[in-house]
């Protein structure tokens, strides 16, 4: 078991990391064990890709680290701008105050609320806070870079799939997250709008210094990353540096030969969504 | 529904949320058919109160006519029998007859727990059995057997006495004599007793000394013919034949315009009965029908009270149901789409949503009988303990059932067949289609925006034409088509004010996100808000209109009985001991002491010319403080001031007012004819006896009068909201100190009081079934918004929106329904209530001013909310534990 932590990217620090993580679903036969013990640290101001094949347990990875769902066991730390939080001890409402001040999301459904405009929909994790303020001197310059600077009064439905999704990746920069967590932003794309999401998530890590973590299917997108990590059985296989796509795809071809049961786990992650 | 599958995917994939649906149809249906029983009861009551009163009997012969004839050879001398003895007499000569007993009864007036008491009083029947329920038959003369209800009214027991008046008119000298007696109770009856309160012994009857009138003639059939139908036909033809035989041989009075022809003729009437020389002859049966025709018009004002509120109910209902099946089928879009693609049919789509709600209206049909008949036995059995024990069980009619369950069927139907049209325009496309952001169409229906203002402005220009011109037929047509054209528009404006006060609400921090999503809501699904608010806006404008016209009528009636009686109420005396009674008693609210002197009252209006009484001087500053209104001493005629006095001394017939020469006791020498003052006095019912209220601007030489605090009376101020149980306590508390007590116009106003808050109360009850479906609308239309909106509530709540707030959100959404149903329905309740008191009072000097009881419109609102919020519980709950992690992968 390797981590993402290697002495070449030495003095970076950590943003997230997990601890002998177990999560598990269902008993007996039908338990599904999408985490099995598994421990991982990724380094802030980086763009990590987290791959693996169906049921591998990215997703439940990803969930559970952005403090969606609670490990059976193990532990995460977050380092947030009050330094490190831990999230066990956390009750539900803790997590989910720590969700919005510290974990943006991008989705692979656009998930825009349908009712807001662009604007309204970039700045909901601050406007949830109540009081709280957005930046807005960093809002303007986000959303400038992003192009969406016309578009602010627009409702969702008169924006197109890659207008959302730039709408979705301003959302989730503008309130400065210790870590973003990307769910395939490319899946429901076509090639040149999901290029250009990717591009985004690049720009978000190298000039807002953001850490980005994403989990795909596709191994071009992974090509992007900084690091890419590779899950299978719930477990970290492998962690490639600047990997080329090629590479990718041949480490996910051993991946899926090595995952257990892909059918059963399959069922479990349609179930989960 | 085995031979259509499209059916059963229907009430596999979406049974679940029939459930709101049904409950409208279970409610409805329980209204109505718990109004067809309890109409069935109360008229199996009267027939029952019908029965008793005519059981025992073959014949009643109605004696009534001979009351107000003259004997027939001119001679009466009161002390002979009477011509109903002499038929009586006559009829029970005949074959068959067992007996044929003349009953009489007078009429007897006194007082009883404080209120005055009028009782018929009869003799005891041989020919009815009574049924004693406490105490004994009376034995005795002075003895009295009342009936139970009667005697529980003015709260008489077994062995209380009763003091009575009774009046004799004598022919001879063409006078009324009065007299009274001492009657004793010596029992209770029970059951129904019509046409007398109370039962005497003959004898006893006989030695009160007031007027017996005949009443009825009895007559029994001996042997097996008693209780023949036949055999009662032919002893009534035979009576009447025997009546118009004596008649004609002078032995029975008569109007001799019916006699000139010798024999009276014998007329059949309508109902079978005989009529002979204004007899009238009825068989057991006949009489029965008689008095439930007589009485069939209350039944059928319940009955149109009854079915019109089911219709509320009903409508309601309808507009709950029908939203259900729209909704039902748009979230089954994707299914009902999946079925098209694998080769289903429009029509079957169509038939299976039309079959479903046929299923759930007969389901619902049922439940509802069911309900219904509990509901009703359970009213009919408190009915019999607290109102009339006699009051007839409910039973379930074939009425009643086919009633209920066509109604459950024909609404749901007819509710899901819009939706049902909808199913089957699904397009298979639909299955196919990826989930996209759904625009939201800003689509203004003109034709329904345009009808509806129109009826709008028309119907509520036609009410307040109507509160003009005092025309209640206007008024109601103009309601309920302003009310039809408020509900057209709706669906353009509810949608808009709920947005608005959404926004309204997002001001405040807290509710920053929920307000403004909750909002966008309310006009993303139009419709349904509409609909939903509409449901609601129907109950709360009711109940507004119902209570604020209650409040506007109680109030012009107080005003208008503080016109006529300015003082509440006054007591003949004055002393410390009274004061610190009505110092201590809540339902006094202002007490003046009036200083008196003794005087000599002298008028030719006063019967006995002169009258020792006493003098009360009204210091303006005492009668402005206990006064209702600024006439007291105004006289409707003569504008100038008055002074009041007591109604009794007044001569009858001298009604508006008399001159008064008012002298203090003592001598010429001690100034007291020169003290003299004469007045002009109308009387006035609180003054007390033998007394003269003066105004202090008519007393000119109040110097030589020494008024004291020794000869004063009391006049009283009393609290708007006593009842008249709060004045008879008071009565009694200050009888002992105060001699002679007043509280008529209090009485008055506390009896008004009551029976506009009795018939409010009852209104309200009947409206609380629509309340309550519209109430389960709320609560379906929210838990199908909330299915809808399971991904973006995961959104939030990933994005770091906490359970709290997304159940907000839901919550705020049905109380902003409510505020907008509250708003609009307390704004038309307004007007329909001013509207409709002023169409109804036709008199153009009194201005109608609204009067809004604020508790009660506060309680509305309050419940309003209560209930809207209590309707979000569940689907609240539900979207706030939507799992975070749902909203992060499509689908």
């Amino acid at each position: 078991m390797r981590t993402a932590n290697t002495p070449s990217e030495a003095p970076t620090a950590i943003a997230v990391r997990a601890e002998a993580l177990t999560k598990t679903y269902g008993s007996g036969d039908a338990a599904v064990r999408p985490l099995q013990n598994l421990s991982i640290g990724f380094p802030s101001g980086r763009f990590t890709a987290v791959m693996g094949p169906s049921g591998s347990g990215k997703s439940t990875l990803m969930h559970v680290l952005a403090g969606l769902d609670i490990p059976d066991s193990g532990e995460i730390t977050l380092a947030t701008g009050r330094g490190p939080v831990s999230f066990s001890g956390l009750n539900e409402k803790q997590l989910t105050l720590l969700r919005r001040s510290s974990v943006g999301f991008i989705f692979q459904a656009y998930n825009l609320i349908p009712a807001m405009t662009a604007e309204e929909n970039i700045v909901l994790p601050a406007s949830l806070g109540g009081g709280s303020t957005i930046d807005t001197a960093f809002f303007r310059q986000v959303v400038e870079r992003l192009g969406l600077s016309e578009r602010l009064h627009h409702r969702p439905f008169e924006l197109s799939g890659g207008q959302q999704q730039r709408v979705a990746v301003a959302r989730a920069l503008v309130s400065r997250p210790s870590v973003v967590f990307a769910d395939e932003p490319t899946g429901n794309l076509d090639q040149a709008t999901g290029a250009e999401v990717l591009d985004l998530l690049r720009t978000a890590v190298d000039e807002f210094g953001q850490t980005v973590i994403m989990v795909t299917h596709d191994a071009a997108a992974a090509a992007q990353a900084d690091s890419t990590v590779l899950l299978a059985d719930g477990r970290v296989m492998e962690t490639l540096h600047r990997p080329s796509a090629e590479q990718l795809a041949a480490a996910m071809l051993h991946a899926g030969s090595a995952a257990a049961a892909p059918v059963t786990a399959r069922a479990i992650d349609g179930g989960m969504s | 529904m085995r031979g259509n599958p499209v059916l059963r995917t229907n009430l596999r994939s979406g049974g679940k949320r029939l459930w709101a649906a049904g409950a409208a149809v279970v409610i409805s249906v329980t209204f109505v058919v718990s109004a067809l029983v309890l109409i069935g009861s109360f008229n199996r009551t009267m027939e029952a109160q019908a029965e008793a009163d005519a059981a025992g009997a073959d014949l009643v012969i109605g004696t009534g006519a001979f009351a107000w004839a003259e004997a027939p050879d001119g001679s009466d001398d009161g002390s002979g029998p009477g011509p109903d003895q002499e038929l009586a007499e006559a009829v029970s000569e005949l074959e068959g007859v067992a007996e044929a007993e003349a009953l009489s009864h007078v009429f007897l007036e006194g007082e009883a727990a404080g209120m005055n008491l009028m009782l018929l009083a009869g003799s005891l029947p041989e020919t009815r059995t009574i049924d004693i329920a406490e105490g004994s038959m009376p034995e005795q003369e002075g003895e009295i057997l009342l009936a139970k209800e009667f005697a529980e009214a003015y709260d008489l027991g077994v062995g209380d006495t009763m003091p009575v008046n009774t009046e004799r008119y004598n022919a001879e000298t063409d006078t009324v004599e009065q007299d009274s007696a001492e009657l004793t109770v010596s029992g209770l009856a029970g059951g129904t007793h019509r046409s007398v309160s109370g039962y005497l012994t003959p004898e006893g009857l006989g030695a009160l000394d007031a007027d017996h009138s005949p009443s009825s003639l009895r007559v029994a059939l001996a042997g097996d013919a008693h209780g023949d139908p036949q055999a009662q036909e032919e002893l009534q033809q035979q009576v009447a034949e025997l009546i118009a035989s004596m008649v004609e041989r002078g032995e029975l009075p008569a109007d001799p315009a019916e006699t000139e022809g010798g024999a009276p003729e014998i007329l059949t009437q309508p109902d079978g009965s005989l009529l002979v020389a204004g007899v009238e002859i009825h068989t057991h049966q006949q009489i029965i029908d008689a008095w439930i025709a007589e009485h069939a018009g209350q039944s059928t004002v319940l009955v149109s009270i009854g079915l019109g509120f089911g219709a509320i109910a009903v409508f309601v209902a309808s507009l709950v149901i029908s939203n259900t099946f729209q909704v039902l089928v748009a979230s089954r879009s994707r299914t009902m789409a999946l079925l098209r693609a694998v080769g289903a049919t429009a029509g079957q789509l169509r038939r299976a949503t039309v079959a479903e709600g046929a299923l759930l209206g007969l389901l619902g049909g049922v439940l509802g009988v069911l309900l219904g008949w509990s509901a009703a036995s359970g009213i009919a059995f408190a009915a019999q303990r607290l109102w009339q024990e006699s009051f007839a069980s409910a039973e379930l009619s074939v009425l009643a059932i086919a009633a209920g369950l066509t109604l459950g069927v024909l609404v749901t139907v007819l509710a899901a067949v819009m939706p049902a049209l909808k199913a089957g325009r699904t397009s298979p496309m639909e299955a196919l289609r990826p989930v996209e952001v759904a625009s939201d169409q800003r689509r203004i229906a003109w034709v329904r925006t345009v009808l509806g203002i129109l009826f709008a402005a028309g119907g509520l220009g036609g009410v307040l034409l109507a509160a003009v011109l005092h025309a209640p037929m206007i008024g109601a047509t103009g309601a309920v088509v302003g009310f039809s054209g408020v509900l057209l528009m709706g669906r353009v404006l509810v949608p808009a004010v709920v947005s608005f006060l959404g926004r309204l609400v997002a001001a405040l921090p807290q509710l920053r996100v929920p307000g403004r999503l909750a909002a966008q809501n309310a006009r993303a699904v139009p419709r349904r808000t509409a609909v939903t608010t509409s449901a609601l806006l129907i109950g709360v404008t009711l109940v507004s209109t119902m209570t604020m016209g209650a409040m506007t009528a109680q109030h012009s009636l107080s005003d208008e009985l503080a016109e006529r009686n300015p003082v509440d109420a006054s007591l003949g005396t004055a002393s410390e001991q009274t004061e610190q009674v009505l110092e201590e008693s809540p339902t006094v609210v202002g007490h003046q002491q009036l200083p008196g002197a003794e005087a000599t009252l002298d008028s030719e209006g006063i019967e006995a010319g002169s009258v020792e009484g006493r003098v009360i001087l009204a210091e303006e500053s005492a009668i402005e403080e206990i006064a209702r209104s600024e006439s007291v001493f105004q006289e409707e005629h003569s504008g100038g001031p008055v002074a009041l006095i007591s109604p009794d001394l007044l001569e009858a017939g001298m009604a508006e007012s008399a001159e008064v020469t008012l002298t203090p006791h003592g001598t010429a020498e001690s100034g007291a004819l020169g003290a003299a003052i004469t007045v002009t006095a109308a009387p006035a019912s609180w003054v007390p006896a033998d007394t003269v209220v003066l105004p202090e601007v008519l007393a000119d030489t109040a110097e030589l009068w020494s008024f004291e605090s020794s000869a004063a009376m009391t006049v009283l101020r009393i609290s708007e909201s006593a009842s008249m149980g709060d004045l008879t306590r008071l009565g009694n508390e200050v009888e002992a100190s105060a001699g002679e007590v007043s509280l008529d116009a209090a009485m008055d106003r506390a009896s008004y009081t009551q029976v506009i808050d009795t018939v409010l109360v009852v209104v309200l009850v009947l409206l609380a079934a629509s309340v309550l479906v519209s109430v389960v609308g709320v609560s379906n239309t929210l838990a199908l918004s909330v299915f809808e909106r399971r991904r973006e509530a995961a959104l939030l709540r990933a994005m770091g929106m906490t359970r709290g707030s997304v159940g907000a959100m839901v919550t705020l959404e049905a109380l902003l329904m409510a505020a907008v149903a509250l708003v609009l329905g307390s704004g038309l309740g307004a007007l329909f209530a001013w509207g409709g008191v002023s169409s109804l009072v036709a008199r153009d000097d009194v201005t109608m001013v609204l009067s809004i009881p604020w508790d009660r419109m506060g309680m509305i609102w309050g419940v309003t909310f209560l209930a809207a919020a209590l309707a979000s519980f569940l689907p609240a709950r539900a979207l706030s534990r939507t799992p975070p992690a749902a909203g992060l992968s499509a689908q």
